[in-house]
């Protein structure tokens, strides 16, 4: 059976479209695969997404990068600020309910100890899952910022 | 697949990938190269349309008698 884990992520970016600048930070969850092949990170909120890489940090990468370009259609077609700002907030709140099912699964087995989550942070907090998008209207050095690491749900 | 098990599924082309709609939900990150196996790094895989079937809430049974390497 292939190894499962509940990942919380954080990313942090900007995002340009007609006509503004939108700062956005998604507060996530998906589910990292390990198989046969490589690894596999599905997306729980947002759950339209699934990217792969033949390690973890390759496959987390490329759900990010999928997750920005999804944004990138988004804000290429949307008319102005707020249009994006609903459009993106709906994709995030489309749940892929059967990979929370085993997101939730998952994250049981990581409470009672049988997943091995090597040197990876873990979350027990409740943290709530969001999207959060405002626009940039002040611009200062302070403003610049990376993404914090991912940490498992337990 | 999608004709049988989606039926009135809508796609739509954007920039960086193919939407592909059906009963109000969105797979919104549908490579846009081609199909095949993983070798080679054929850019539609079976992840991809394992999750796009959970997200559109696509019957996994009508997927599978269409796409057997689905099970």
């Amino acid at each position: 059976m292939a190894a499962t884990y509940p990942l919380l992520f954080t990313f942090l970016d900007k995002i340009e479209g007609n006509g503004y600048l939108a700062e956005v930070a998604v507060h996530g969850r998906l589910l990292a695969v390990q198989e046969d092949e490589g690894w596999w990170m599905y997306g729980v909120n947002p759950g339209g997404l699934a990217a792969s890489g033949k390690d973890r940090g390759q496959a987390y990468a490329e759900f990010r990068k999928t997750l920005m370009e999804v944004l990138f259609d988004i804000a290429s077609e949307a008319p102005d600020f707020y249009t994006f700002r609903k459009l993106a907030t709906k994709f995030f709140g489309e749940t892929n309910e059967p990979t929370l099912e085993e997101w939730e699964s998952a994250r049981q087995q990581v409470r009672a100890g049988s997943i091995d989550l090597g040197n990876m942070r873990r979350e027990t907090a409740e943290s709530p899952r969001r999207i959060d998008i405002k626009q940039k209207q002040k611009f200062a050095a302070k403003g610049n910022t990376t993404d914090p690491q991912a940490v498992v749900a337990a | 697949m999608l004709d049988e098990c989606a039926p009135g599924w809508v796609k739509e082309t954007k920039a960086h990938h193919y939407w592909v709609m059906w009963k109000d939900r969105t797979f919104p990150s549908l490579p846009k190269g081609q199909h095949g196996k993983k070798k080679g790094r054929a850019m539609i895989e079976v992840g991809h349309i394992k999750q796009m079937i959970r997200q559109l809430t696509i019957d996994m049974d009508c997927a599978q008698k269409h796409l057997p390497v689905l099970r």
